[in-house]
């Protein structure tokens, strides 16, 4: 590494017990299942997958908003995944999310000022100092200062979204987990608020993990990119070597199922999954793709690829492909 | 004129709804034609009318809103003002419908093999036996694996994709000459998505059916139509062949859309954008509807433009694209 990294996961494990009557635990849902990777200060790495494959779970799971069953996450040297109370409090001014819905994750009830305020209060600000900053952050978002007395509900989609990341800026924060931060967008709003992110992280060096299912969108605002498939990372990479060469099976059909309004669409080969993802109760045996892989051979169900550095900085989980 | 009379033909389709004693008008003067084997898609943003104009349409506009001006002509014959039991003998029979949320559009305490034979002997008279051996053959014939199993499990034992073929197939169960598809992959996954809308283009080759797309997706619409029609603010701003749109869109509207979506191989730093936000349908600038976010915007637009149709088959509604109007005679007081 040449960079010093802002954030490290290692081995990450956030399973969910499935309890049947009698409150017995009967299966385990493997969300995220030994999952790696590094986010360097100042850069966005992407996470692509499928509804299912456990990318908003890992996102949650680094926010601690889920208790991760084993592994570390460490955030500029600090182990946070075991914190609890003041301690949690304390960090969690460092990582920062931004939801997907802005109506469902600002509180009809509460004031914009009360919304983007409320961590500052947590964390004990006091309330001078806090609606200044509240009103420093609402700016840098593109919106007035006076609108902070306002309630959600007067504002449209985009600039809800753009009070999500207010509330996120107000805590100073070196991380910021978007999850699907822009899905719910009009396309020509969504440009508007991917180009505020893009500004913000060039003005404060702001890390991003850009959790999305629209790869377009991921490789737009990527440094990094990784793809998730059934709760494990199946290949990391720099964008343009992921987009331009993806090493495995699963990313080339993912890439190649995007409907493309490009010119040429017609003459891209496809190719199309047959299936649908396995239940994440039961994962197949080797590698979890083997089952919707038209490469897939003896070798995959048996044994299970771990992620390998194939080329220099790509990484990909896969039996069949070479350096 | 042509001797051929389309499948389906919009003219001038104007809806409203009551808001108070006002009424707001969110379809206006919108016409367009699905040929036989044909298919269309309506883009536009929420609030562009996209939904509203498909579901006027079919009859199935949701009170209190109406439809309020224009004719829908339905193989030639003007179904405007059917009655309501006579829209519903034709949706499901001459019209197929496929919605985005498959969940809404099957009945969750039904095995889905007795959901399509209720489908098909709704609008054929047809053996219970024959009409599940029919619905066995439409569920193989849009790749769904051992049908005969399927025909058996309730909807809730689907995946999203499957589901989705199942309301497919109810909506091709008595070879309809239209489709009607809303949104019907937003709820998918990409891969599956895919396969859906491979579906979608086979079935054009097989069955030749005309097919109109509503979607938010202008890259679903290049994949499965032939004819783009863009909505905004309830109006079309622009209508061509997907070909034509894409390579030169004439609208300030569809270049602002077509810039402001992310291409994959094209890293831009910034991405295009169109200012401000789609206003609600009751503060619609007057004349053209994208005037307040239109950076080509000019008085004129304040006025309604003319749909000006080009010799290629675009036609595009805005000042920029007409004639410099004749320079003025200089008649009395000219200054």
């Amino acid at each position: 590494m040449t960079e010093s990294s802002l954030l490290e996961v290692r081995d990450l494990h956030t399973h969910f017990p499935v309890k049947g009557p009698g409150g017995r635990v009967h299966a385990v849902v493997q969300a995220v299942d030994g999952v790696s990777f590094d986010i360097p200060a100042g850069r966005t790495l992407g996470l692509v997958g499928e509804s299912g494959c456990g990318k908003s779970t890992l996102g949650r799971t680094i926010m601690n908003l889920e208790r991760a069953t084993s592994g570390s996450v460490t955030l500029a040297g600090q182990e946070i995944s075991q914190l609890s109370g003041s301690a949690l409090r304390r960090t969690r001014g460092k990582v920062q999310m931004i939801f997907q819905d802005p109506l469902s994750s600002l509180d009809p009830r509460m004031r914009v000022e009360r919304i983007v305020g409320e961590g500052l209060a947590v964390q004990r600000v006091p309330r001078a100092e806090r609606a200044e900053r509240v009103a420093e952050a609402l700016e840098r978002v593109g919106l007035r200062r006076d609108l902070a007395r306002r309630y959600p509900h007067q504002f449209s989609g985009g600039q809800r979204q753009r009070i999500g990341i207010a509330r996120a800026l107000v805590m100073n924060p070196d991380l910021v987990i978007a999850d699907e931060a822009v899905s719910a967008l009009d396309v020509s709003v969504q440009a508007q608020v991917l180009n505020l992110m893009r500004e913000l992280q060039q003005e404060l060096g702001l890390a991003y993990l850009f959790i999305s299912h629209d790869l377009a969108v991921v490789e737009h605002v990527s440094d990094r990119v990784g793809v998730m498939y059934l709760g494990k990372l199946v290949e990391l990479a720099d964008a343009e070597a992921l987009y331009a060469e993806p090493l495995m099976p699963y990313t080339e059909a993912l890439l190649s199922a995007i409907p493309s309004a490009g010119v040429a669409a017609g003459d891209r080969e496809r190719i199309v999954l047959s299936g649908d993802l396995p239940t994440p109760l039961a994962p197949p045996s080797g590698c979890r793709f083997r089952t919707r892989c038209w490469k897939a051979q003896d070798v995959c169900a048996m044994e299970e690829p771990v992620l390998r550095e194939v080329r220099p900085g790509h990484w990909a989980a896969c039996h069949l492909v070479d350096a | 004129m042509a001797d051929v009379v389309p499948v389906l033909e919009v003219t001038d389709l104007s809806a409203e709804f009551p808001a108070g004693d006002r009424r707001i008008t969110v379809v206006d003067g919108v016409s367009f034609s699905v040929g036989a084997g044909a298919s269309v898609g309506l883009v536009g943003e929420s609030g562009s009318g996209k939904s509203v104009t498909a579901m006027s349409v079919i009859g199935m506009i949701p009170a209190p809103g109406r439809v309020a001006g224009g004719t829908v002509r339905f193989q030639g014959e003007d179904i405007t003002k059917a009655s309501a039991k006579a829209m519903r003998r034709r949706r499901g029979k001459d019209i197929g419908l496929v919605l985005q949320d498959p969940m809404t559009a099957l009945n969750p305490v039904q095995r889905v093999g007795p959901q399509i034979v209720e489908a098909i002997r709704a609008h054929q008279r047809m053996s219970k036996e024959k009409a599940a051996t029919r619905a066995v053959e439409l569920l193989r014939s849009l790749g769904i694996p051992s049908p005969e199993q399927r025909f058996q499990e309730y909807p809730h034992r689907l995946s999203g994709g499957m589901r989705q073929r199942v309301v497919l197939a109810i909506a091709l169960a008595n070879d309809p000459s239209l489709l009607v598809l809303d949104e019907p992959t937003t709820a998918l996954d990409v891969t599956v998505q895919a396969q859906f809308l491979d579906l979608v283009k086979e079935l054009r080759r097989r069955i030749g059916t005309a097919i109109v797309m509503i979607t938010h997706d202008i890259g679903v619409v290049a994949e499965v139509c032939d004819e783009v029609v863009v909505m905004y603010g309830g109006r079309i701003m622009e209508q061509a062949p997907v070909g034509l749109l894409l390579a030169e869109p004439l609208h300030p509207y569809t270049v602002g859309l077509l810039g402001s979506v992310p291409t994959i191989g094209e890293r831009a730093e910034t991405l295009a954008t169109i200012r401000g936000s789609v206003p609600s349908p009751d503060a619609m600038p007057p004349g053209c509807p994208f005037s307040n976010r239109c950076d080509h915007a000019m008085a004129r637009c304040e006025e309604r433009p003319p749909v000006v149709r080009h010799p290629d088959g675009r036609s595009v509604a805005c000042w920029l694209h007409v004639e410099p109007a004749p320079a003025r005679t200089p008649t009395t007081g000219a200054a």
